[in-house]
């Protein structure tokens, strides 16, 4: 169990790495789409579009790390009345609950990047490109969280 | 079932709190508070459709249109930004160019605070940001040469929430994507209020040093000329960068995505300049970003999805015409409102509290007369508020981890600054052309 939990954050933590890496590589894109645009006055043209695909992974990639960092906020202000037996209790009921929204929205995700493929769905701007590519990152970060969040349930019981 | 907007208004608020107060994340609470309006609501959907598929049909639309966005994509960047500038030497800087000219002001160094967060505010889109970098430092040097304790701290915890308030500001970037309101001119339009609050927290503290001396220290350093221009080239950094971030979004070359990108490379740019760049540091501020923006765009996107799901059910409408028809004058109204910001602002954190109230309080106010770019300031205002609002603050917190005072030190220190802020808000709701005068003026 206590490798599960190991390998589960091993991943979440490559998920930061790349969520930053699209961070980094959104910083570069407009740097290059302003210098071309004022020095050279040309245009990459999909400068917006890349850095706001990007930007989705920067979001859903982050998610699970950000969780086993204890980063996103909750209101502790009444369960802190609580005992010790009451907060875990509590915290795995919110985990659970959590786990499954994250499940259900991992389902429908995968069947909106699936038939956004199958459709053929392409953006609607010069480059064209298929609206799966961007969205497929999103089931992908749905099950990191989702492991990260079974570790936390994990970690909790032992 | 229930077919009443009005009652699965009510039903939907206590089943969020429920949710909120069980200690469930906020994102969550708030996709699960979505989900459960869909179920419990009478939707007269055909046989044919599902409503489990329904709303996993919104839900994962909603996830995929609030991150794929161009404007929202300038808030990872200032926010890495601000954790850049936070591991480099700025804030002695800040302190070092500062100090020669606050000598001759009556209650001097006591203005430390509200300078720095001034200037640092107008490179940094979050309260936390500013109040964690200037007070890194100002909090410090105040005790070292004997200046009031009780005056460091508020001023600190006032002036922090400037981070707001001065452009860039993370919470300007939400609101204007949530009501469509142009980014750049909310940006422009926190100019003048951000100004006269600083403005206001310097008086109150000339005025606190004139009666009651005993607040400042009684040997008195003195500068002369040259140390003061001498002085001039540590705040040279942080001049330049402020230009080049807020220059071109006011000259409109810039967008304020374009902006929040020069404005990352200006960070680094400095932080190489100062020698404190190092990989080890670079990669801590990157993962700290990543961090920050994740917790916040998880509440925007779900909040994304509670919002379609409030339009679709009609519980916007529905409100917003019942408030309507108690037929409330204006400023009855924005006071209503105002209470009630405050109230939740003691609950929960600002971005929450604005990407929860926006889509059923943004009708009802502009149907009431109010321009969506002066609600928009008004709702940094309520934020800047609720950060400084126990017993949940998120400013109080910083300064609680900076200067190991306890909490109810810390409030009451703040509280003259809590009631300058409220003051403010007053002016600015009686003179709505404090906010709107420079986005008028804007090319």
């Amino acid at each position: 169990m206590k490798k599960a939990v190991k390998i589960i954050e091993g991943l979440s933590l490559g998920g930061a790495y790349l969520s930053a890496i699209f961070m980094v590589l959104i910083v570069v894109f407009i740097a290059v789409e302003i210098v071309l645009r004022s020095v050279f006055n040309a245009s990459t043209l999909i400068a917006d579009e890349y850095s706001a695909y990007f930007f989705v992974g920067v979001v859903v990639l982050g998610l699970g790390f950000t969780l086993m960092d204890e980063a996103h906020i909750r209101i502790t202000l009444l369960t802190s009345l609580l005992g010790e037996k009451g907060k875990t209790f509590l915290d795995i009921v919110a985990t659970v609950v959590a786990m499954a929204i994250t499940s259900f929205a991992l389902y429908h995700t995968t069947i909106m990047v699936f038939e956004s493929w199958q459709l053929g769905m392409q953006a609607d701007s010069i480059s064209e490109t298929p609206i799966y590519l961007s969205q497929v990152v999103i089931p992908l970060g749905l099950a990191m969280l989702d492991l990260q969040l079974l570790a936390r349930i994990l970690k909790r019981l032992s | 079932m229930i077919s009443d907007p009005l009652v699965m208004s009510l039903v939907l608020f206590s089943f969020m709190f429920l949710c909120l107060f069980s200690s469930l994340w906020i994102g969550f609470s708030l996709m699960a508070t979505g989900i459960f309006s869909m179920l419990v609501f009478d939707l007269n959907l055909p046989p044919v459709i599902s409503v489990w598929d329904k709303i996993g049909g919104l839900l994962a639309n909603s996830i995929y249109n609030s991150t794929n966005s161009w404007s929202l994509t300038a808030l990872p960047l200032f926010i890495l930004m601000g954790e850049i500038l936070y591991r480099t030497a700025i804030s002695t800087k800040l302190l070092n160019g500062l100090l020669p000219w606050l000598s001759k002001i009556p209650g001097r160094l006591l203005h430390i605070n509200v300078f720095a967060c001034s200037l640092f505010a107008a490179v940094s889109g979050s309260s936390a940001a500013t109040t964690a970098t200037v007070g890194k430092i100002t909090l410090d040097e105040l005790s070292k040469r004997g200046y009031s304790r009780n005056l460091a701290l508020g001023s600190l915890a006032g002036a922090g929430t400037l981070g707001f308030l001065i452009p860039p500001s993370l919470i300007m970037i939400i609101y204007g994507i949530l009501s469509d309101t142009s980014i750049g001119k909310l940006f422009i339009a926190g100019v003048i209020p951000g100004l006269m609050l600083a403005g206001a927290y310097s008086l109150y503290i000339i005025i606190a040093a004139v009666i009651r001396p005993g607040v400042i220290p009684k040997d008195s350093e003195s500068y002369t000329m040259g140390q003061r221009m001498r002085a001039l080239k540590d705040l040279v950094p942080i001049l330049g960068l402020i230009f080049a971030v807020l220059g071109g979004i006011y000259m409109g070359v810039t967008t304020p995505t374009e902006a929040a990108a020069i404005g990352v490379i200006g960070a680094l740019i400095l932080a190489i300049a100062f020698r404190n760049l190092t990989w080890e540091i670079f990669k801590e501020a990157l993962i700290n970003a990543v961090k920050t923006n994740c917790m916040i765009c998880f509440i925007i996107l779900a909040a994304a999805f509670l919002s379609q799901i409030v339009g679709f059910v009609g519980i916007a409408r529905a409100v917003s015409e019942y408030i309507a028809s108690l037929g409330l004058s204006p400023y009855v109204l924005i006071l209503v409102v105002g209470l009630m910001y405050v109230l939740l602002g003691m609950m929960l954190d600002g971005i929450s509290i604005v990407v929860m109230t926006l889509p059923i309080v943004l009708p009802i106010v502009t149907a009431a007369g109010f321009e969506p770019l002066w609600f928009g300031i008004f709702l940094v205002f309520m934020v800047e508020l609720s950060q400084i609002t126990p017993p949940v603050g998120f400013s109080i917190f910083v300064i609680q981890g900076i200067s190991d005072e306890k909490v109810s030190t810390i409030l009451k220190a703040t509280l003259p600054f809590f009631i300058i802020m409220v003051i403010m808000v007053i002016l600015v709701t009686m003179f709505p052309e404090i906010v709107s005068y420079l986005p008028e003026k804007m090319v």
